[in-house]
């Protein structure tokens, strides 16, 4: 091995599976060169910029378009009028699953999810209304002002308790009481027999707050259409371009599959929001026919509070049974999710599935029930966000596993222990539909205690009260479910579409190796860890790998990257190609020797015969040979060029356990986090550097929400947390020293054994932040974000402050 | 909406130039770092047609002493600058102001702000204005009008300067031995939601000879508070230290009056043991 600190220079590790090489992509981000949407300008491009609704909930009365059509520059102003006929509604594709649910319509039979511009009725205060294009987004933007739209205000509701209830304001014709499903997993009869003799009953109501998404790069879309091919073309922030693609072609715009190429470029981060699709991607496309130019329209951060899909928002109310002793015997929860005004792409089945679950966490529970109303109100669409629905769950879990703990009077670590699923019980049914692949619960959890020093804690308590402090500690252990996922499952689980990836390795007469993939990265280096998988089979150096992606015109069909899918779904399909590639060489060099398979090795980049020393061809020799095709064993095609498709057997489950140390000062309610100590397992790590980057930056997601973080609509919809200055995020200062450990246990599902890693460590963070700060407060409940002020107003009033 | 409207740029060398553009329109606006203008023009929330860029002026540079050993801060003087120069650091020690100035948003922030911008913008929850009000600073305003040397404290009263004026410089107070300044934050804008500025005299026996306290962000108006003044003067050491619960704190969603109320005497207990500290190692 090379002694070089810089593990991106090493010539040839032993293994590039698994080596903390640096991201290769990054320099490119750093230095400002990374070509993002945004960045895009084709010639002769028209810019869009959209008016959206001022009211929560109002009629349409009138739309003057007039003055805005006289503004210098101005090419096209269009309404939901001009495109009733000419553009299909949204779709959605991700229905709560097993259940009877309620959908705007849509005219292919398909539940819809509102249309591209609002027609007589705005849902939310980010509808958009009204199409400006001109010549400069700068005449656009004058144009918007000069729009008049009349409109009639009616009541909203923004609470999705009050919109289930008789009187309230209605969103939807089709849609009766506002409930899109109300959605049940587990046994709810065993439960509440369950509960019912249970010796210990505890019971919270949870507020797992509605959060915004705050990537970096907010979105962007730009149309083009070519008359000569008949074709358009979308460049757009998706992570997920081949499932845009198909969506756009099929159900909005109503083209040929094959009359439609979507590229995406760079993403500066998603955290799962564009992966939906939006109003202004079939915009521009049909614009960009419509008026001859390409059609260029970029977020801007105020836009992007009011329109981008937003996270959590569950308000649940959750009992949790046990013996005296510590043994856990029911869990139920009845959850109200937040839609807001439309269903978003895949919103419903975050809100139910990915949340419903999820409620058993990592305990063998021996019944289970979880009922979700799925309400549309005035608000923004709500979607994914890191850890989506995971996080709702574990969150809610956690907290009440800590009140078990506290009403019992054990330890919270030790309750934890005594009821994780053991590792002789995988694969584990956790009676709620998830069938857990693979784990050491209690494994993980006993180093995360070890590593927090977590015995000692009552003495560092004790020295901290001497300094007006309160010291905190807070657990939170979870199971994740990750790796969307087996196609069939994911279809009964109401997903109307497909969920394999594949991988395509290509070697060049050069022997340099191109692989292209069907994922798409939001900032999770796919152009790295990819390449260290085809680098660790093919036996050849990085340098000489490029990878491709993000182009449907030239990319396998994949899926996207979601639910921390690509590396454990799109991984083993290049897995798969690289070893076709392998084996076809070897079986060449195996022919060209005049021996068996089974004789030639390869190593050091050369195919040989030990003992034979005549016989020995360089990997790019062999390469040549493959592409002049002049010699080819029996029944072998020439080149090399394989794709392998990968549909696992089931999902995957990374779990954990954090644990965070808190202290409050007592005068003023400030909290500060001490100590963070995480400990993941997200099975065998293909690098490390990168896996400990997503680590750190879902920690201090979670931390956002338990600390900073929340969502503010008034009783009309109005967004009051409506940009940066009123919005509060973590911020680069907020870090604090991640101690980070791992455990490994392999997935049996697919050939690498991964497990999800880019969102898994939000889903404990914000259970372990709230435990450490109720843990030094010895407060019941405390709603998240967990402000100074509300700690200070439980110091002086007690539990009866909320 | 964050893009801007059309507007026209001029960069003039001197004060008079300054003035003359600025008089002529009517929807001008002067613009020094930009960091606060640019987010109100872009949020829709100030209209300009025309702004003219005082940050070639030479005249409006520099940091030096004057009379009875006051400091006089050139109103493009950045905030890194003036926590970086050396009159400033050495000579002057006015603790307070490092402090406030290393709370005010993030380097970049920093780095473009001006003082003379921060004083005009007058921001309710600003940092350097409590730090200025604790060092008795004064404000040069030349406007159509001429010039006029007026107290920062009625600078922050009138919400900051008119349009068609521009901060020559900001005065502060000979460096009292000790100050410093205590912050309670709002984490999405980084403002103050209570901010107290304290510098303090002590007599040889250890008792407070003189004392300023300024409070930002959490009333209307960044302020002194008068009262605490006087029954902290003559006070003996250690000392406690309450702000009125009375006065017209402020509410909003980022905190409530009755916290801020609380922060004001916690935080002026944290300010001015800090400073006391300062004084008795100076």
């Amino acid at each position: 091995m090379s002694q070089s600190t810089d593990q991106s220079t090493q010539a040839e590790p032993q293994h590039v599976f698994g080596a903390g090489l640096l991201p290769r992509e990054d320099p490119a981000f750093i230095r400002g060169e990374a070509i993002f949407t945004a960045d895009i300008t084709p010639k002769n491009t028209l810019h869009m910029e959209l008016l959206r609704s001022e009211y929560g909930h109002a009629e349409i009365v009138d739309i003057d378009v007039s003055k805005a059509k006289a503004m210098p520059g101005v090419v096209a102003v269009m309404t939901g009028k001009d495109l009733a006929e000419k553009l299909l509604p949204l779709p959605c594709i991700w229905i709560p699953g097993g259940v009877e649910s309620h959908f705007p319509p849509h005219p292919y039979g398909v539940p819809g999810a509102g249309f591209v511009l609002a027609q007589d009725r705005v849902r939310f205060i980010g509808d958009p209304v009204v199409a400006v294009v001109a010549e400069t987004p700068y005449q656009a933007h004058d144009a918007l002002e000069a729009v008049e739209v009349t409109y009639r205000e009616l009541p909203a509701v923004v609470d999705p308790k009050e919109a289930l209830k008789d009187g309230a304001p209605q969103l939807h014709e089709a849609v009766a009481n506002n409930l899109n499903a109300y959605w049940t997993c587990g046994d709810e009869e065993a439960t509440d027999k369950a509960i019912a003799e249970a010796e210990v009953v505890v019971e919270l109501e949870v507020h797992n707050q509605r959060t915004i998404n705050s990537s970096l790069e907010p979105r962007a879309a730009i149309g083009e259409y070519d008359p000569v091919k008949d074709e358009y073309i979308l460049h757009a922030t998706s992570q997920s371009p081949h499932n845009h693609r198909f969506l756009l072609a099929a159900l909005v715009l109503a083209i040929p599959f094959n009359k439609l190429r979507v590229i995406a470029p760079y993403i500066g981060g998603s955290f799962g929001t564009k992966g939906y699709l939006y109003p202004d991607m079939p915009l521009v496309l049909f614009l960009a026919k419509e008026l001859g130019k390409p059609i260029k329209w970029v977020d801007t951060r105020a836009s992007l509070m009011r329109s981008t899909v937003q996270g959590r928002d569950h308000t649940q109310q959750a009992t949790i049974a046990g013996t005296k002793d510590g043994k856990i015997t029911a869990i139920k929860a009845i959850s109200y999710a937040n839609l807001g005004a439309y269903p978003s792409t895949i919103g419903p089945g975050v809100a139910t599935s990915l949340m419903g679950r999820t409620i058993s966490g990592p305990y063998a529970i021996p019944v289970g029930f979880c009922g979700v109303y799925a309400m549309f109100t005035n608000v923004v669409p709500l979607g994914a966000q890191r850890g989506s629905g995971r996080a709702e769950a574990v969150y809610m879990t956690e907290r009440l596993v800590d009140r078990y703990a506290e009403t019992i009077g054990m330890d919270p670590a030790e309750v934890r222990l005594r009821n994780m699923v053991e590792p002789d019980k995988f694969p584990y049914d956790n009676n709620l539909g998830w069938t857990y692949d693979s784990g050491e619960y209690a494994r993980a959890l006993e180093l995360a205690l070890k590593n927090a020093d977590y015995y000692d804690f009552p003495a560092r308590k004790a020295e901290a009260a001497t300094r007006g402090k309160l010291l905190g500690i807070g657990i939170a252990s979870y199971v994740a479910i990750c790796g969307v996922g087996p196609s069939t499952r994911m279809s009964k689980e109401g997903m109307l579409g497909g969920t394999w990836e594949s991988g395509n390795v290509r070697v060049h007469p050069s022997g340099e190796v191109a692989i292209t993939i069907g994922s798409k990265s939001t900032g999770q280096s796919h152009e790295t860890v990819f390449a260290q998988i085809a680098a660790e089979v093919l036996g050849v150096d990085m340098s000489m790998i490029t990878v491709y992606h993000s182009d449907t015109e030239k990319a396998p069909y994949g899926q996207g990257t979601y639910g921390s899918r690509s590396y454990s779904v799109g991984g083993p399909a290049l897995y798969m190609a690289a070893k076709q590639i392998r084996e076809k060489m070897v079986k060449a060099a195996a022919f060209w020797f005049g021996v068996k398979e089974s004789e030639v090795e390869y190593a050091n980049g050369t195919f040989s015969v030990p003992g034979q020393p005549d016989k020995t061809k360089s990997w790019s020799d062999m390469a040549m040979a493959m592409w002049y095709g002049w010699n080819m064993p029996p029944n072998m095609a020439p080149a090399l060029d394989e794709t392998a498709f990968f549909d696992p057997a089931d999902f995957n489950y990374p779990f954990g356990s954090h644990i965070a140390v808190v202290e409050i000062d007592k005068i003023s309610g400030e909290v500060e986090v001490k100590r963070y100590i995480a400990v993941n397992d997200s099975g065998p790590i293909g690098n490390p550097v990168v896996v400990q980057g997503q680590v750190e930056g879902s920690i201090l997601h979670g931390m956002g929400q338990a600390l900073i973080e929340k969502a503010c609509f008034d009783d009309k919809g109005q967004l009051l947390t409506n940009d940066l200055r009123t919005y509060a995020i973590p911020r680069a200062s907020d870090s604090v020293n991640f101690e980070m450990d791992f455990t490994e246990t392999p997935c049996p599902w697919n050939p690498l054994g991964v497990k999800g890693a880019g969102e898994t460590a939000t889903v404990p963070a914000a259970a372990a932040i709230s435990n450490a700060i109720h843990n030094a407060l010895g407060a019941i409940n405390i709603d998240m974000p967990l402000t100074p002020e509300k700690i200070w107003q439980f110091l002086r009033e007690g539990n009866a402050a909320k | 909406m964050m893009i801007l409207g059309q507007i026209s740029y001029t960069a003039p060398d001197t004060v008079e130039e300054a003035l003359a553009e600025l008089a002529k329109d009517e929807n001008s606006q002067p613009i020094a770092g930009g960091n606060g203008l640019l987010t109100l023009l872009k949020r829709g929330e100030l209209n300009a047609s025309h702004l003219v860029d005082i940050g070639r002026i030479a005249e409006l540079r520099g940091v030096r002493v004057v009379a009875d050993g006051r400091l006089r801060i050139g109103a493009l003087t950045t905030l890194t600058d003036l926590c970086i120069e050396p009159v400033v650091r050495t000579a002057h020690m006015p603790g307070v102001l490092t402090d406030a100035v290393d709370v005010i948003g993030d380097v970049q922030c920093r780095n473009r702000a001006t003082v003379g911008g921060t004083v005009a913008s007058a921001d309710p929850g600003s940092d350097l204005s409590a730090a200025l009000l604790a060092l008795d600073a004064t404000v040069s305003i030349v406007g159509p009008t001429g010039r006029r040397i007026i107290a920062a404290a009625d600078v922050f009263a009138n919400a900051g300067t008119n349009r068609d004026e521009l901060i020559e410089w900001v005065e502060i107070g000979p460096a009292s031995p000790g100050s410093a300044y205590a912050k309670f934050t709002n984490r999405a804008n980084l403002q103050a939601l209570c901010g107290i500025a304290v510098a303090v005299t002590l007599s040889a026996d250890n008792t407070v000879a003189d004392v300023a306290v300024a409070i930002t962000g959490a009333l209307e108006v960044p302020s002194r508070l008068p009262s605490l003044e006087r029954s902290l003067l003559g006070a003996s050491l250690p000392a406690v230290v309450e702000v009125a619960e009375d006065l017209p704190y402020v509410a909003s969603a980022a905190a409530g009056a009755e916290y801020r109320a609380h922060m004001a005497t916690v935080l002026a207990q944290r300010a001015f043991d800090s400073a006391v500290q300062r004084a008795q190692n100076a």
